[in-house]
Formats: C-alpha cells, structure tokens, sequence
C-alpha cells in the first residue's frame, strides 16, 4: 500500500526484520496497519523518536526490547469477554466435550490470563475441568507471568461478575476469587489443570493434539499470509472433531477453511473436519 | 344490322327443330294410313278365311248330333247336342269384328231357328211320330237349315279383291311417306348448314381480335383496346376486356405505388434491425430514406431518453454540409419549423422555400431545396422527434404515405435502442458496482479486522492507562524516595564516574610517571655519555627504552580500544579536505621514512573531492596506524599514500615494498591481538592492536579498510571513507547463521510413506511422472525394465505401482502376472499407462486403471491420487462390540443409516471370530464386555494386528478417570463416553475413521517403513519415553520397539524421575518439555543431578522454534533436542549417535 511506504514501511520492515534476526520474534507477517501503530506507540511510550533509534536500542539491549516487545503486541484481555461466546461453549459445545474422557484444551494469545480463567471456571461448572488439561500460551513471556499469578485489579471484578452471570454462570464469580488490597487473585484451585507457558503461534510448533483451541482476537494482528499459516497450524494442532473458538471479527477462510466446519458459525465456533493436514 | 349471335343460333336449331317435326309428322300420316290398310287386312280379311269352315264345322257337329240322337233314339242324346249349340253361338259372338253385329245376328237367329225345329223334329222322331205334320216339320227343318248353312256361307264368304285392293293401298301410302320424308330432310339439312355458314362469318374475325387483344394485356400492353365492331357477344366480350384491361393497369399502377410504399418501409426496418445504437439507426435509416426518396439533404431530430422529452437533438444528418450549422443539433419541440412540426401528427410540407434557406452544395454546384419535409416522430402520441428532408423534386403523396408508414417502426428502433443503450449503460454500471462491491467487501472485511485490532488496542491503551494511572498513584507515594534514592544514586554515580575518571587520569599517570622516567633514564643510560656502560649494556639500555615505549603505546591503545568498545568514542564530524589529511600524515612521517632510508611519497588524485564529511582526527589515527606499520614493516623501497576516489567515495591506500601478507592470514589481521607470526612481533615489536583500532574506527565512521598483499611483496591498506556519512553509524550486528531447525511446522504424523514406483522405459516420461509424484510428497522408484521392477517391487514394496506395457525385456502383462504371483507384491495396486489402448485387459489383470498416453498432467496427477487412496477392502465395514442388545442395536441402526456395513458381536470371544473372518475399517467397543476387559481385548487385538490394527471408537459408560483415559489413549484417542451427545460424537468418530481410511489417510504402514530408517538397532537398549501427549508415547514407543529398543513411558517429569528410580539402567530418554505437574527443564535439571544419569542421553522434544528455548535444553541438560512433530528418522539417527558416544565414553568414565 503507499501510506504505509509514506509511513515509512520499509524502515518498520528493517526493523522487524532486525528483531527477527536478533531476538528470533517474528512479527514480519503481522498486519501493517497494526504494527505500525504499534511501533508509533512503543515508540511514544519510549520516548523515542525514530524507528531507527528504537531498532539500534532495541538491538543493543534486550532488556530494552522486552519493553519494545511489551507495547508492540497488544495484550489486552477480560474475563468472559464476549459473554455470547463463553454461553455457547456452555450450551453447545459441553455436551459434546462431556463425551470424551480426557480433555486437552489450548488458549492460544492467552495475553494476561482472564480467557483461560472463565473458561476454567465454565469447565468447572459443567463438570468437566477435572478431565482437563489446559494449555495457556502467549507471545510475552511477561503476559504469561502475569497470567500465571493470577491477580487482577480489584475494580475489575464488577464488570467480570457481570460478564459471567450473561455467559450463564451457575453460581457466582465471587466464589472464584479472593479480594485484598485493591485486588482480585483467582482461585488456586483453579489453575491445578493449567500448564502456563511462552509459546510463539507464529514460529513455534504445535505441540499436539487438542480437544478445544481458543485463539481469540489473535488473528487480527496478523497479515493474510500469516493467517493461512496460523489457521494450518491450528488445524494441525486440533484432533479430527476438536473444535476452534476464534474472535468475534475472524473467520476461518481461504484454503484453510477447507479444514474446518461451522459449528456455531455465528459466535465462531469452528469444527476440525477429517482432512489431513500436509505441511 | 346483323342478327346477334344468339338470334343466328337459335334460327339454326329452330330450322332444324321445324324439320324434324315435319318430318315426324309426314312419317305419322303416312304410316299411320299404311297400318290401318294393314288392320282391316288382318282384322277383317284374315279371320273370314278360318271362321267359314269353322264355324259351318260346327254346325254340322250340332246336325250330326242331333241326327246321332234320332238315330239312337235318345231323348237325352237331343238334350245333350244343346251345348254344342252354345258352343256355336259363342263362336259366332266372338266373330263380331270380322262380321258386323247385323249379320251375326241375322246368322244367330237363323241358327236358332234350325235348333229349335230341329230339336223339336228329333223328339218326335223319336217319339215315333210319323206324320204329315211330321212330314212338314222336317221339311221347314230343312228349309231352316239350308237357309242357315246359306247365311253362314254367305256371310263368311272371302272376298280376295277386297284384300288386294287394302294391300296396295297400304303399299301405295308407304312409298309416297318414304319419299315425302326424304324430300323433307334434305330440305333441313340444306337450310342449316346455310344458317351455319352465315352465322360463323364475321364470329371468327371477331374473337381473333379479342384473343390478341387478351394477349396484350397479359403481357402488360394496355395501350391498344381491342376493337368492337359491333355489339354482339363478341362485342361486348372485347368490351368487357377493355374494362378489364383498364382495370388491370390501374391496378398494377396502384401495385406499383404500394411497392414503392412497402419497399421504403421494408428497407428502412431491414437497415435498422439489429442491436444498433440510437444514432446508427437513425444514420442508416436516414441513409436509406435518402436514397430511396432521392433526397440530397436530410436530418433525423430525437429525444434523447425518456427524461428528457422537451427538445430533440440532431442523431443524425445526411448530405448537410456541416451537420452542426446546416442543420441545428438541437431543437426544441414547439420552437422553430421542425419544432412545430414535430408536434403535429401529419407531415408538414414547405413547398418553395427561400433560395437561402438552405443550399444544397456538391463539389460541382449548388441548389435551392425545392420543398422541406419534416416528419414528426410521434410515441403514444407524445413528441419524440422530427425527420427533416429537403428535397429537389415534388414531395409526392407515396412519399408521404411512406414516411406516415415508416415513421412508425424507426420510433420503435429509436426507443429500443435508446431503451438498450439505457440499460447496456445500466449493466455495465451494475457490473461496475458489482466489482467495486467485491472489492469493498474485501476491504470491508481487512477493515474490520483491522478495527477490532484498533479496538483491542484501544482497550490495550485504555487497560495501559489505567495500569499507568494506578502507577502513577502508587508511583507519587514512591516518587518521592525514588528521587530520593535517584539523588544519591545520581550522587553516587557521579563520584563513581569521577573515580572512573580520576582512575583512569590516574592510571595513565601513575602508568605513565614511572614508565617517563625509565623512558629517560634507559635512554640516557643508552647515550652512555660516562661511557662506562659497555656495548651490551648499552644495548640492554636500548632494549629496555623500546619496550617501554611499546608498553606506552600498548596502554594508551587499550584505553583507546576500551572506549570505543564502550561506545564510548564519540566522532567529530566536520568538513575535512583529503588532501590536508595526507599533508598532516605526511609531515609526521617523513622525518621517520627519511631516518630509515625509505621514501615517502604522497599523491593525491585529481578527482578526489575537495572536503569531505568526516573525523579528521580518527582519519588520521588510522593512516598514521597504516604508515606506521608501512614503514615498520619495510627495510627498503618506497612507502606510498594515495589518495584517490573509490566507490564508497574516497579511497586512502597506503602501500609498501615490505614484508607483505601470507592470504590465510589476511582475515585475522584485524582481530585484536593477532599478528602475523609472533617472529615478527619480536623482530617489530607492537601491540598489534592498532588495526582492530583502526577497523573499528573506520567502521565508526561509515567506512571500510581492505587490504591487499602478497607475501614478500608489500601490502596495500587502504581506508574507503564515504562523502557523507550515513545518518546512523551501521551498529555490528553479529549476524548468526539461522538455526539448522526448520521452522514452519509438520502434521502430526510423520510423512514416511512407502513409495510410488514407476515402471517405464521412456526416461522422459519417467521423470516427468518422478516430479509429479514427489510434488504430492511421495517418494518415487524408478525402473527402466520389467527385471528391474520386479525386483524393486519385491524389496521396497512400494505403496503403487506405475506400470508401462512396452518394456525393454519383457512386457508389462507379463510383470503384472508375476507381481500378482508373488504373495508379497500381489496386493500392491498398479496403474497402467501405455500408448497401447487394451484397457480391458489390463483390468482383467486386476489393475486399478488405465491411462493412454499421451496423457495431460492432470491426468498422471488423477492417477498418482487413485494410486495413493486406493481404499482398503472393508473400509464400509463396522464391528459393533457391545454385550447390551439394545445399546448395540441403537448403535448398529444409526451406522446403518450411515450406509456402513454392520456386524455385530456381543463379547469379546465374538468379536475375535469376526475378525478372523473379515477386515473391519472400524470397531466400535465397549469396554464392559462380559468375558473380557476391554483393555485386556485391545491389548489382544494390538498383540495380533501391530500396527495394522482396525480404528477402534471405545464407547463406553464407565466413568474413566484421567489415567485410565491416558491408558486408553494409547490404542485409540476415540473413546466415547455415554454421557450428553454420545450418540451425536460416536457417528462423528466412526464417520472421521471410515473418511481418512478411504483417503488413504491412515499410516498403518508408518512404523514399518521406519523400521528401514537408519541404521543400526536399538536392541538391548531401555529407552525412556515422557510425554503427556499419549499419542506421541505411542508412536515413538511403536517406533523404538521396532527398532528392538525396551521403551518405557512416563507422562510428567515427576513421573519420569520415579521411573528412573527403579531402572538405574536406562540408556536415553526422550523427554517433553511442556509438561503439567514438572517440565522437560526441571526433570532434566534434576536427573542431571543425579551422578548416577549424568552421561546418560536426553533428547529433549520441544515445539519451540527459538534458539533461547534450545539453549535451555541444552543449559537444563540435554544432551540434544529435536523440534516437535517428531521426525522419526532424525530421532532414530540421533538416539544411534548418542548411544554409541556413550557407549564408547563410558569406559573412560568408569
């Protein structure tokens, strides 16, 4: 596109370019528009004020490209975002999950952690979390520490109680909870099925056969090429049957439709169909 | 006057009609006389002849009779003779018309008259009278009697003359009515055949001429009338022609006008049918139109759409000199002559229009228009537009009738065309918004996409603020002891930096201090001036002097290389001149050239450029480097400084005739601490400092140094500056080779398919079919000859066979029939492709196809596939292992439906049964079998069928827990529990087997073929599996095992370490890193620190592509790793590696 050679995309590419290279986070096949956004953004938060800068910077310390890194992907979560969403694996996929022994379950840009507690929470309440394993992953190996301990703004807690009753929370979401010094931490006993780790979705392979992938709000960042590779590996990385929650605004499209089938299409539940996946 | 025709004709049958009445008439007469003589003749004269004697006859029976009875004397006899004289009486009645009624009765009576006396005389005969009186009566008698006999004679007598006489007579009127006849017939004739005669003179002549007059007008000639003599038949006849005549070329008159008419209508509607534009239409009708109606100019006014209906413009115009100026391309309905015109529904004739109103112009001339036509074009009774015709003769009424006809079908033209171009303007405007709807829908899509990316970004912002606010809070509290402690720390990096200073000020000093002064004395000491030092010692003075100064260099550079590696050295740039530069370098070292005997030149090239951007300090430090070690390095000869221009921009080379450099040591030249050989630093002396400096220096300054040497021969170190330097100084990037694992990623199960082999001896064709095969990730065996084939198929039991029927040594029905023969190539599908066309043939061999040659790409792509997903017999057909009927029957109906075969088995022992009795795609189990565990039974199954093993679904309602889930996950990952929608996933289970076995999809074959890899075995060997995907366990396991490997398994790093409590002995582990409960880094940690596993092989198996998460294997204590999925192969030869090192190791180690 021309704006983005007027915004200097060929220095936005060296400098992913050079982060590749030296850091080995690939962010080359992220959508342009967001990264540039975002590199603005890092740049602002900086204090820096040329690509140039912030990419000799970065190179230099790595301390200072974790703090890049931080402003470059966006992590922003919430519990029982999309409440729709979290009511239709409730309704619709549980009855199915009840079916299997063993559950393995993979979030996927886990970011801070609230997606993978609602959804322990939802297995919980459904009877299902025991015969879970889940996978937590995200880019930052900062958003999975966080993830990890669990803690969340203590005035948060309203907006989540009200989010979860709408995705048909059984009980209530105090019960998940400890409040102290103006903080929520979740429950322990939640996380005894959750494996917390860093995982790039981009260069990283997939480490097995999943049950139910949640890789929610992760593909919009990323650049169409990108996307088709992103949505192979999940393909890849879900048994014949498993099923795939994505974001409001993605879709399973292009070639790597041919993989999955709708399931409930309109809160973007996807299906893994039969076909092998080739590399 | 003559007679008419008709009155000749009737004369003529009326003569000969009269005649033959004559004729009849005499023939009557006389006939009629003839007959009656002949009547009489026969009636009168003929019956006397017979009637005499007949009558006289029987008068005589009656007298004999009577005298019969006398005689007898019979009274009766008497009675008896009375009807004999009945008799006689009606014989003489009947005789009435040959007698007349007088005389018979006259005969009668004297009949009687004897009968009556002779009647009575017989009586008294016979009564015996005798007698006078009787005497008498029989005298009377007799008197009686001849008078009786006279009158019957006489009036019966034949009177021969009177019959002559009738005779002729009759004879005599025959002749005269026969020639009275005649005489009357030739008479008629000859009166007719003269009325005849006269009658047909004249009709001829006449009739002549109306028959060539008809024939005139046939031939169209209407212009002589035939002639009428007269008004007879013929007469009127040639009269009724003329009519007729003159009726006929009215008519043709009139023909001709309505063809005239017709052809100007059919001629313009022939022009403009078609899908024509609104102006071609009207161009070609006007075109036309001026041809058939002869008209020199004319012009065609149209609305233009159904909008716009207040004026017309021009659409088109003919023979006008300027169709813009001879004719308005605009008029306005109700304006002007055309503008009235065209609101009227009649045709408007200008007739003599003034001579300059328009000129009629050719190349020859020019005319006034003797009359304007404008025919109004009129829809639904609406104005539409107007045809303006100027014209040299008269506006003739079939002109106008044309144009009223025509008019109507060029509006219709004109309103389709206008309609079409309309709607083809509308659809390609349609078409366009469909594009431009696609595009925006893409568009739409990236867009929303990238707003719910700015959202989250947003909310990331938001979610940052509030971070930052709550930060901010706490950080208020807080700032004021960071600013604290920042005030101390800033203190206390300032004194720390002043240390730095001041120690290296102090370092350079107290270095310096002592080394000055035994600078001085050693050199004072060398002068010798007491003289009592002898030569040695003086030499040692000089020594000692050298080194110290070498030791001076060496500090001052170290500090030097120490700032600029702590980014430390900052630039100076400035306008700097080349020439300037050499100049300074040249008047320090010419003193030193000239004391060692060498010479220094300088040349600065013309085209160099005048100033330059650089640090002109750090541009000498690096030549005053160069010359230096030029002029060190070199015992004799010249050391020159060039300053020239390069492709960076300008060139500084120092050269010299000196010792020069070996090539393999021109890299390490730059490296710090490096020198040639240390030969020379003893006979030199230096740091060999100085280049890395001068490297890094010129780096700095955006450039380069480069050298060029040869041993014995001199060297040429030149430093290549750029005009300006670039905005950021290029920062090292240590680039690293990127790392040997792939990235990207792998499906799950490892691509170690047997291969396709082709039999074929067209090499050509072969490779082409190599490429394609390979390009759907199959391995490709190649076979020029049916041997050959035989041979590889026997060996590689490749996945397909790609037979060709013509082969060097033998022929492909042949290799077909003995790969069928052999038991071990007999179920390897083949698939025929030959020139040859017997398709028949090779499907009666058993082939699975047949493709011709020569065959398109797709087709050898459609056959590798068919080839690659021939689907396994019985791959439709299901065992259903339940023990409950009514379980099993709802199962068995629903994969009915799914049109699968079913077959049942209600234990375990049944089930065995039926697979020995058939293959199966699929088993569905439940575990809860009567005679058997359901583990026990899929233990049991594995032990018989390894790796060819049936898909088994467990479908199941006992609770599993999570380990015995893992347990089960080891034969099947379908295990369906009854519980929500069981019946929904079981048909998705088995619906998922039958699909990927039909595709070919599942790799029973995958363990055997990667028995072949590598190279060695693994027997004897206790391999040590921990993974929590049970999957993975079972494949790498199934692997290992077949390599002869013992394999255990663990599914966390807890588990693992249990594991090895009780097997001291292993020889590898393969270890997971993503692990609940411990992972692959902290159970790797911990064997580590186990003496006992210290040399033991791990290979950690990791999905992580980074090298920082490779390295923590390695850091953790892994001996390798290899990136998930796993590649069995590369597993294989890497287990083998390790192993044999250890084994080979550990003797040295014991």
């Amino acid at each position: 596109m021309p704006p983005e050679a007027a915004d200097g995309g060929d220095e936005i590419r060296g400098f992913l370019e050079a982060i590749w290279t030296r850091y080995g986070y690939d962010l080359r096949g992220y959508a342009p528009a967001s990264v540039r956004r975002r590199v603005a953004a890092a740049m602002a938060k900086l204090g820096v004020s040329a690509v140039a800068d912030l990419e000799a910077r970065c190179l230099e310390t790595p301390e200072f490209f974790a703090e890049v890194l931080e402003s470059l992907i966006v992590q922003v979560s919430g519990m029982f975002r999309d409440p729709k969403f979290f009511l239709a694996v409730r309704t619709r996929l549980a009855p199915l999950l009840r079916t299997y022994p063993r559950l393995d379950v993979w979030i996927s840009g886990c970011a801070t952690g609230e997606e993978v507690y609602s959804l322990a929470i939802l297995l919980c309440e459904e009877g299902l979390y025991d015969r879970c394993q889940i996978y937590a992953t995200d880019l930052s190996a900062r958003a999975i520490e966080r993830a990890k301990a669990g803690v969340y703004p203590g005035e948060s807690a309203a907006p989540f109680a009200g989010r979860y009753l709408e995705a048909g929370g059984t009980s209530s979401f105090a019960n998940y909870h400890t409040a102290a010094y103006d903080r929520i931490a979740m429950r322990e006993s939640l996380r005894s099925n959750i494996l917390f780790f860093q995982h790039d979705l981009v260069n990283d392979h997939s480490f097995g056969e999943m049950h139910v992938i949640l890789c929610r709000n992760v593909l919009i960042y990323f650049g169409r090429e990108l996307q088709q590779n992103v949505l192979r590996k999940l393909a890849a990385s879900l048994r014949p049957g498993g099923f795939l929650g994505l974001g409001a605004s993605e879709q399973v499209w292009g070639s790597a439709a041919g993989f999955f089938e709708d399931f409930a299409a309109d809160q973007r539940v996807f299906r893994r169909g039969a076909q092998v996946v080739r590399p | 006057m003559r007679l008419s025709f008709r009155a000749r004709l009737i004369a003529i049958v009326l003569t000969a009609a009269l005649s033959l009445v004559v004729l009849v008439v005499v023939g009557t007469v006389t006939s009629n006389h003839t007959s009656g003589r002949l009547a009489d003749i026969q009636q009168r004269h003929l019956p006397r002849l017979e009637l005499g004697p007949r009558l006289q006859g029987q008068f005589e029976r009656v007298r004999r009779a009577l005298q019969d009875a006398v005689a007898a004397k019979d009274t009766d006899g008497v009675g008896a003779t009375r009807h004999l004289q009945v008799q006689l009486l009606a014989d003489l009645s009947k005789a009435v018309p040959v007698l007349t009624v007088g005389e018979v009765a006259a005969v009668r009576s004297a009949l009687d008259d004897y009968y009556v006396a002779a009647v009575d005389v017989s009586h008294r005969l016979i009564a015996g009278e005798t007698g006078e009186r009787l005497v008498d009566a029989m005298s009377a008698m007799q008197s009686k009697q001849e008078r009786a006999e006279d009158l019957l004679s006489t009036t019966t007598a034949f009177d021969r003359n009177d019959m002559v006489s009738a005779f002729t007579d009759a004879r005599q009127s025959q002749i005269s009515g026969k020639n009275m006849r005649l005489l009357i017939s030739i008479l008629c004739l000859v009166g007719v055949v003269l009325l005849s005669l006269w009658m047909s003179r004249g009709l001829i002549g006449s009739l002549a001429d109306v028959a060539a007059g008809l024939r005139r007008f046939g031939r169209g000639d209407f212009g002589r009338l035939i002639p009428v003599p007269n008004r007879d038949e013929v007469g009127v006849l040639a009269e009724q022609a003329n009519e007729m005549a003159a009726s006929l070329e009215r008519a043709a008159k009139e023909r001709d006008h309505t063809d005239w008419v017709k052809g100007a209508v059919a001629g313009v509607a022939q022009e403009i049918r078609g899908e024509l534009e609104p102006d071609e239409v009207a161009n070609r009708a006007l075109r036309f139109l001026a041809r058939y109606f002869e008209v020199p100019v004319a012009a065609l006014y149209y609305a233009g759409g159904a909008s716009q209906d207040a004026d017309a413009r021009l659409l088109a115009a003919y023979g006008a000199d300027d169709p813009t100026r001879g004719a308005d391309s605009r008029i306005r309905f109700g304006e002007g002559l055309a503008g009235q015109a065209a609101l009227q529904d009649d045709v408007v004739v200008v007739d003599n229009p003034p001579a300059d109103y328009l000129r009629v112009r050719s190349g020859l001339g020019e005319a006034a228009p003797r009359a304007i036509v404008f025919v109004p074009l009129r829809q639904l009774r609406r104005a539409r537009g107007v045809v303006e015709l100027a014209l040299f003769g008269a506006w003739s009424e079939r002109m106008a009738e044309a144009m009223l006809l025509l008019r109507e079908s060029l509006v219709i033209a004109l309103e389709v065309a206008l309609a079409r171009s309309g709607m083809r303007s509308l659809l390609e405007e349609t078409q366009r918004q469909a594009q431009r709807l696609a595009q925006q829908e893409d568009e739409l899509r990236s867009t929303n996409e990238e707003l719910q990316a700015q959202q989250e970004e947003l909310r990331q912002s938001n979610h940052e603020l509030a971070d930052q606010r709550r930060a901010l809070e706490r950080n208020n509290l807080e700032l004021d002891d960071a600013r604290r402690v920042l005030e101390q720390r800033a203190a206390e990096l300032t004194t720390v930096s002043a240390y730095k200073s001041q120690f290296l000020a102090n370092m350079s000093h107290e270095l310096r201090t002592p080394l000055n002064s035994m600078l001085l004395l050693s050199n004072l000491l060398a002068e010798n001036e007491t003289g009592r030092l002898s030569e040695k010692q003086v030499e040692f003075a000089r020594t000692i002097h050298a080194s110290g100064k070498d030791l001076l260099a060496l500090i001052n550079q170290v500090l030097d290389l120490a700032k600029i590696e702590a980014g430390k050295h900052e630039v100076m740039m400035a306008e700097v001149q080349p020439a300037q530069v050499a100049e300074n370098v040249e008047r320090i070292f010419s003193p030193l050239a000239r004391d060692k005997g060498l010479e220094l030149v300088v040349e600065v090239a013309p085209d160099v450029p005048g100033s330059i951007t650089t640090d002109g300090q750090r541009v000498e430090q690096i030549l005053r480097n160069f010359l230096g070690n030029a002029i060190k390095f070199t015992e004799e000869g010249t050391v020159t400084l060039r300053v020239t221009r390069s492709d960076l921009g300008v060139a500084f080379s120092v050269a010299d005739t000196g010792v020069g450099i070996a090539v393999e040591d021109q890299d390490r030249i730059f490296a710090p601490f490096e020198q040639v050989d240390s030969s020379i630093d003893r006979r030199y002396g230096g740091t060999g400092l100085g280049l890395s400096i001068s490297s890094e220096l010129a780096t700095l300054l955006g450039g380069q140094l480069k050298l060029t040497s040869e041993l014995g021969k001199g060297s040429i170190f030149s430093l290549h500056l750029p005009i300006e330097p670039p905005l950021v100084a290029a920062v090292p990037v240590r680039v690293q080779p990127s790392a040997s694992a792939p990235h990207g990623w792998a499906a799950v199960t490892p691509a170690a398919k047997s291969p396709l082999l082709v039999i074929e001896d067209d090499g050509g064709f072969a490779d082409a079919l190599a490429h394609i095969i390979r390009a759907q990730g199959l391995d490709c065996l190649i076979a020029f000859d049916g041997q050959t084939g035989m041979m590889l198929a026997r060996e590689r039991k490749p996945s397909g066979i790609i037979l060709d029927v013509k082969l060097p040594d033998t022929d492909g029905w042949r290799v077909m029939e003995m790969l069928r023969a052999d038991p071990a190539t007999a179920r390897i599908p083949v698939h025929f492709v030959t020139a040859l066309d017997a398709a028949d043939r090779a499907m009666a061999l058993g082939a699975v196809g047949y493709l011709t040659k020569p065959a398109s790409k797709d087709d050898l792509v459609r056959m590798v596939d068919t080839l690659t997903s021939k689907t396994e017999e019985g791959a439709n057909r299901v065992l259903v292992v339940e023990d409950d009927a009514l379980t099993g029957d709802s199962v068995a109906r629903q994969l009915t439906a799914e049109k699968l075969e079913v077959h049942r088995a209600r234990s375990a022992a049944e089930a065995f049964q039926a697979l020995l009795q058939a293959r199966f795609g699929c088993i569905v189990l439940d575990l809860g079998l009567p005679d058997m565990d359901g583990l026990d039974l899929l233990e049991a199954l594995r032990a018989r069928h390894g790796a060819a093993m049936p898909s088994v679904v467990i479908y199941t309602a006992r609770a599993l827990s999570k380990a015995e889930a893992k347990v089960l996950e080891a034969y099947t990952q379908s295990v369906v529990l009854k519980q929500g929608s069981s019946a929904e996933r079981l048909l998705d289970e088995v619906r998922i087997f039958i699909r990927r076995l039909k595709e070919g999809q599942l790799e029973s074959g995958a363990v055997d073929a990667a028995v072949h890899l590598g190279d060695g075995s693994l027997a004897g060997r206790k391999i040590l599996i921990t993974d929590d995907d049970m999957r993975t366990v079972y494949a790498l396991s199934a692997l290992l095992r077949a390599k002869g490997g013992e394999v255990l398994a663990a599914d966390t790093g807890r588990a693992a370490l249990e594991v090895l409590e009780e097997h001291a002995d292993l020889d590898a582990i393969l270890m997971d890193i993503m692990m609940p409960e411990m992972d692959g880094y902290e159970a790797m940690r911990r064997i580590r620190k186990d003496p006992r596993f210290r040399e033991t092989a791990i290979i950690a198996l990791t999905a992580k592509a980074m090298k920082g998460d490779q390295a923590r294997c390695l850091e953790a204590g892994a001996s390798d790793y290899l990136t998930k999925p796993v590649d069995s192969g590369r597993l294989l030869a890497m287990l083998q590696a390790l192993l044999r090192k250890t084994r080979d190791g550990s003797p040295d180690a014991a």
